[in-house]
Formats: C-alpha cells, structure tokens, sequence
C-alpha cells in the first residue's frame, strides 16, 4: 500500500466561461519511509494536488488515496500532518495553547499532549517559545511552529507545501534541518519545492509536474545520472560560425537559462576535446565543463522544455 | 458530526470571539439601554413596570440579532479569508464538525450574553416588583432560540454571498418572517400579484418569528404556559437543524 497514491486525478476550474486544467490525469505514488519532492514552476498545481490530498479541494475525476483510504476523510487525515506553504493560524494565541488545541481536536488526551508539545518544539527548537503568542513569531519560526504542529498527531506522513517559501536563507536552512532531523526518524515526507537543492540534499525520489501532469518521476539519484558521458561546455562564443559548426558536431546547443549570453554545448565524452579545441581556434571562451547535464536545475528545465514540446 | 470534536471547535470560537472589540461594544450599549429604561420609566408615572419591561425585551432582541449577525458574518469567510481554515481542516475532522462548532461556540456567547441582560433587567424590577421576576427567563430563552435561527441562517448566506448581501437577505427574511400573512398582503398590494405570491411563498417556508416573541405577555403580567415554551423551542430547533444541513451540504461542496 502507497503512502500516496492517484490515480488519474483531475481538477478542472470553471469561472464563468473560462475552464482551467489544473490537473490532468495526474498518476503518483509515494512508498511509505520515503521523503519524496515534488517540483514543478508556479501554477503547475502542486498546491492543487496538494489541497485534494488535505481534502480541502473535490477532485473533478479520478482518486486520492492516502493508506488506501480515500483523501480528505477524517480516517485518512488521522494518519498525516500538514503544513501549508504560508503559516495562517490564530496569531493571539500563544504557541502551547494552539498546539493543546490542535491535539484536543484528535482527541490526545491532555497527558499526551504536553508529553508530545514539548518533543515537537524540541525538534523544531522552540520550546523556549512555548508560552510566545504566535504574532511575536518570526516567518521561519511559524514555519517550524507548522512543522511542530503538523507533528502532533504523531503522523505517518507529512505534507508540506513549499516549507521554505518566502523564507530568508537562515529561515530556510533551520527548516531544512528540522526536515532532515525527521527523515532520519523514518517520517513519510511529502514535500513541494521550487528550491532544487533542497530536492537534491532532503529527497529519495522526486516527480516533475507541468500544467497539472507528471512529466517524469523516480529516484533522485536517477534524475542525477541519467546522462552519465554526457558533458556541458559553458562558453561565450559571438561568432556566429563558429555557433553553426559546433551545432554540425554537438548533441545540442542552446543559450543558458539564466544568461543570454552564455551558450551551453550538450556533448559526450569521445567528442569533448574536439569541441573545447573548435572553441578555442573560433576565439570562444570557455567558462566552465561539468560532466552530465548540469544540476537538478538543469535538469528541471530540460523536463519542463520537454513538457512544452509535448 | 462528532460531539467532542465540536465541542472543542465551539469552545475555541467563544475564546476567539471574546477578543472582538464589536461583542463588548454591543454588550456597553445593550446593559445601558437596559439600565436606561428605569430611567425612561420614571415619565410614565404609574406604568414603570410595564415600560421597563416592554422597553428592555424589546432591546434584549434587537441586541440579540445585533450579536448574532456581528459575530457569525465573518466566522466561516473569515477564516476561509485569512486561511486559518486549512491546518484546521487538515485535522482529522469534517467541515460538518468545523460549521457545528463555529455555529454552537457563537450562539452559546449570544446567549449567556443575553441571560446577562435578563439577569441585569431582573434587578432593575427588583426595586418596582419587590420580588425577583423569573418570568423574564423564558422571553429571553425565546429570543435566544429566535437568534439561533438567524444565526443558522446568517452561516448559510455567508457561505454563498458577500457580507452586505448576507445581511440584506437574513434581515428581510427575519422581517417577512414575522410578518403576518394578511399584512404582507396589504403591504404588497400595489405591487404585481406574482412578487407579492413570492414574498407568501418565502413567508410559508420560514419560521413565523412572532411566536418568539411573548413580550407582551410578560409586559401585562400574563401567565405563559410551559408547554408553548417548550413547543416553541422545539419548533425553532428544527429550523436551526434544517438550516444548518442545508449549510452543510454547501461547505461540503465547496473548494478551498
């Protein structure tokens, strides 16, 4: 049994005349242990999936299940914690009195409770802010306060909705940690990112998605390897010969995402010194070789232009 | 819908509501007017008594109303708004458990908010009556139960409107609710017959509020039976449960 799992999930947005597919067949499944990440760029229904999961959204078609059980029911929400991609809770009351409640909501008795308010808050380091209301509370501290209390029902799986969102990059490495420190207590996570390092240093697995559907899924380290002999050539080149012989020789060449100005050349290992030689003679610039495609950044762009050509 | 679960979002709700500044607004101006009407009752030599009461009931159910649209209006869209609905929701509970525990957390403040007001008008006829009036109670327990139905009614609109037009449409139902079937007649006499069949039909299907209203009955002294009291609290709860079932079946659909 999945963790995770849907099958040909679709939500469809009606407003007026105007229909949007967020989700499009969408096929997922996440073993139980495992950390999985789910990336994709803004409006490609990661939060959407994310909300059918919680069951604060209906499917149009196709299943949600979480341990089997259909998302959304009290049965399948009793296995999982939740932490959503802005912290929005009852900011007047302090950290221990929202957790209490929480806790009283799925009927931990009030023993429990304080046994586990003061584990969670000792995992996310907080417990010197157990009697702070949550309005004095920084960004990263309400994220981690999320994470504590999404922790309180001692869940199997958490779901976390862009943890690090908006968050400075000390915030973002504390929350990190804390996702860390939980992996190695063996917590099914389920986790949506922008942020591909983070995919790359926390998951096992991760999933592609654009315009509501998977694009690719699979262990992290395949994505990583996929393209072992392959090289990149990071290079300045302005003569535009030179860009047409090497596009004779290379497996692709094309400008870097970030800078225009840059023209990354795609080529495998038998033919890499040929290549650097042919830049050199054209009064190219080579600023950089890396074997393989580049980063998980890279990679992501690689699946999403795919995505687009489909 | 799960007891303790509501309970605990009831009880929540109260604590949230104690921290709006409207309900002690609302509460300074009600326990003055109560207090006002000895007062007023001094002009009326002879009819003090009567004054003070018809004056404070009729004050303690338009404060009541007061509360009640105040204090629900913004309860469910508040939250959807502020999103402090998804942890919540993500909890093993059922937006049945969330609508209840809104619902019973605010009516339970508007009613000890209104026994408070009985509590304040039985000492206010202490000195006139030389005995404590406990007739009061059941006026009050009736606008507490007429409350309830605006409240049930105030959850449903607020999850299909905006808030003006959730207060429009409670207010003209609780009007026409109270209406007399011949004076909504009268009053719509000009108007073309088909409005004026549709304001009737709309009339047929609410409760008939002026059943909770026994002011003048207390006002003159007259004895009120048990049994209109616990029919009428009973007639009234069906309202408030058929209400909230309709408002269910909408939270239940809708995406957040």
């Amino acid at each position: 049994m999945y963790a995770i799992e849907t099958i040909n999930l679709s939500k469809t947005y009606r407003s007026g005349k105007k229909v949007l597919d967020a989700l499009v067949n969408l096929n997922l499944q996440v073993d139980d242990g495992h950390v999985f990440g789910f990336i994709g760029p803004n409006g490609a229904g990661k939060t959407t999936t994310i909300k059918t999961l919680i069951g604060l959204i209906s499917a149009s078609s196709g299943e949600a299940l979480l341990f089997g059980e259909p998302a959304g029911t009290v049965k399948a929400k009793s296995r999982i914690g939740y932490l959503s991609e802005i912290a929005y809770y009852y900011n007047f009351m302090e950290a221990e009195n929202l957790l209490h409640y929480y806790g009283s909501l799925r009927g931990i008795s009030r023993e429990d409770r304080k046994k586990r308010i003061k584990e969670n808050l000792d995992i996310v380091g907080l417990y010197d802010r157990a009697r702070t209301k949550l309005k004095e509370f920084s960004k990263g501290m309400l994220q981690r306060f999320g994470i504590a209390l999404a922790l309180i029902g001692n869940p199997q799986l958490l779901i976390l909705d862009e943890p690090t969102s908006g968050l400075d990059p000390i915030g973002q490495k504390e929350v990190k940690d804390v996702i860390l420190r939980l992996k190695s207590r063996g917590i099914t996570i389920f986790f949506s990112s922008h942020h591909l390092t983070e995919v790359e240093r926390i998951c096992d697995r991760m999933g592609i998605i654009h315009k509501g559907t998977m694009l690719e899924c699979g262990p992290v380290s395949q994505f990583l390897q996929q393209d072992k002999g392959l090289f990149t050539i990071r290079s300045v080149i302005d003569s535009s010969e030179l860009l047409e012989k090497l596009r004779g020789k290379a497996l692709a060449v094309e400008k870097d995402t970030f800078d225009e100005k840059i023209t990354r050349i795609s080529c495998m290992e038998n033919e890499l010194s040929s290549m650097t030689a042919a830049i050199i003679q054209g009064e190219g610039k080579i600023l950089e070789i890396v074997s393989g495609p580049g980063d998980l950044e890279e990679i992501f762009f690689q699946v999403i232009k795919k995505g687009e050509q489909m | 819908m799960n007891i303790r679960r509501t309970l605990t979002i009831a009880s929540m709700t109260i604590e949230e509501n104690l921290r709006k500044r409207i309900l002690y607004i609302l509460l300074f101006l009600s326990v003055l007017l109560v207090a006002a009407s000895s007062m007023i009752s001094t002009f009326s030599l002879g009819a003090q008594v009567t004054v003070i009461k018809d004056l404070s009931l009729s004050g303690i159910g338009l404060f009541g109303i007061l509360f009640t649209i105040s204090l629900l209006l913004n309860a469910v869209p508040g939250e959807i708004e502020h999103r402090t609905i998804y942890p919540l929701l993500a909890q093993p509970i059922t937006r049945a458990d969330y609508l209840w525990g809104k619902f019973l957390g605010t009516m339970a403040l508007v009613t000890i908010n209104l026994f408070v007001l009985a509590l304040e008008l039985m000492i206010v006829l202490y000195p006139y009556e030389k005995f404590i009036d406990f007739a009061i109670l059941p006026a009050v327990l009736l606008i507490a139960v007429q409350c309830c139905i605006v409240g049930a009614m105030v959850i449903f609109f607020s999850l299909l409107a905006s808030y003006p037009l959730t207060i429009s449409i409670t207010l003209f139902l609780f009007i026409v609710g109270g209406l007399s079937t011949d004076y909504i007649g009268f009053l719509f006499k000009e108007v073309p017959q088909i409005l004026a069949k549709l304001v009737l039909l709309i009339k047929l299907l609410l409760p008939k509020f002026d059943f909770f209203i026994i002011k003048n009955a207390i006002v003159h002294s007259h004895k009120v039976p048990a049994d209109f009291i616990t029919a009428t609290v009973l007639y009234g709860l069906l309202y408030v449960v058929a209400i909230m079932l309709l408002s269910e079946i909408v939270f239940e659909r809708r995406d957040l």
